[in-house]
């Protein structure tokens, strides 16, 4: 699965959800739901813009942790 | 959603209703006849495009069972919850609230019901036609009664039926997309 580390970014970067939302051009709820792990798909313009506000790579922001399933 | 579409929902909705409260008053009515021993004042029968007429008085006596009764409400009742599921939907369509999974399942259940009255159709009507046939004078011809079931009405349920699935289909899109960032 894909985990998202955006509340480690939001707490390097010392930036509010409020704060991000307005910058990368999204709602509190839908940032809300991105950092909880609850969406399904993320655009690449948001990712750009997460990236651009938050100073960082892609990379830094997603994370991939093998399934149990998967035999990871 | 444009104003015509809105009214639109909301005549449908309104008609859903009204067909719910002539069910209601329909099977008032059958439990009150029962109830009374007043079955002699059917006097009149309509079976598909064919309406018989008694004179009236010629039916004195004729009264029908608690199993036609229960037929009876069966009947209704499946038309009931028909209507009632088709409420639910123009109800949430006029809140404009289309692809959620509470109209996928009144879609579905519209489509049981449908199909169910294929089969159950004129089951109520046999043994009331079968009491009430002697009262025909029937001195030129023959009239019996056989099982049958409604071919376009399963075929309509079917169709609705796939009209569940892709609606289920449609509902999953939705969310996903709600949830893309």
């Amino acid at each position: 699965m894909i985990q998202v580390n955006l509340d480690v970014m939001m707490a390097r970067r010392k930036k509010s959800l409020g704060e991000l939302a307005k910058e990368v051009g999204i709602t509190n709820s839908n940032l809300s739901i991105l950092k909880n792990g609850k969406a399904k798909a993320i655009r690449f313009s948001t990712l750009n813009a997460l990236c651009k506000a938050l100073d960082c790579q892609p990379g830094d922001l997603l994370e991939y942790i093998p399934d149990d399933e998967e035999g990871g | 959603m444009s104003k015509g579409q809105k009214t639109f929902y909301k005549v449908m909705h309104g008609l859903s209703i009204l067909f719910i409260i002539l069910g209601l008053i329909a099977a008032g009515f059958f439990i009150v006849i029962k109830l009374t021993n007043a079955a002699d004042m059917i006097y009149s029968l309509v079976i598909g495009p064919l309406s018989i007429t008694f004179t009236e008085g010629v039916t004195q006596g004729f009264s029908f069972t608690y199993l036609d009764l229960i037929l009876l409400l069966v009947y209704i009742a499946i038309f009931l919850i028909m209507f009632w599921n088709v409420q639910v939907f123009f109800k949430h369509l006029k809140d404009e609230m289309l692809f959620i999974m509470e109209n996928a399942r009144a879609i579905r259940n519209v489509a049981f019901c449908v199909i169910f009255l294929a089969f159950f159709n004129h089951v109520p009507f046999y043994s009331l036609l079968n009491k009430l046939l002697p009262y025909l004078d029937t001195n030129q011809v023959e009239i019996s009664l056989q099982i049958s079931f409604d071919f376009g009405l399963l075929f309509t349920g079917l169709a609705i039926l796939a009209v569940y699935q892709i609606f289920k289909e449609a509902v999953r899109i939705k969310e996903e997309n709600d949830l893309t960032i």
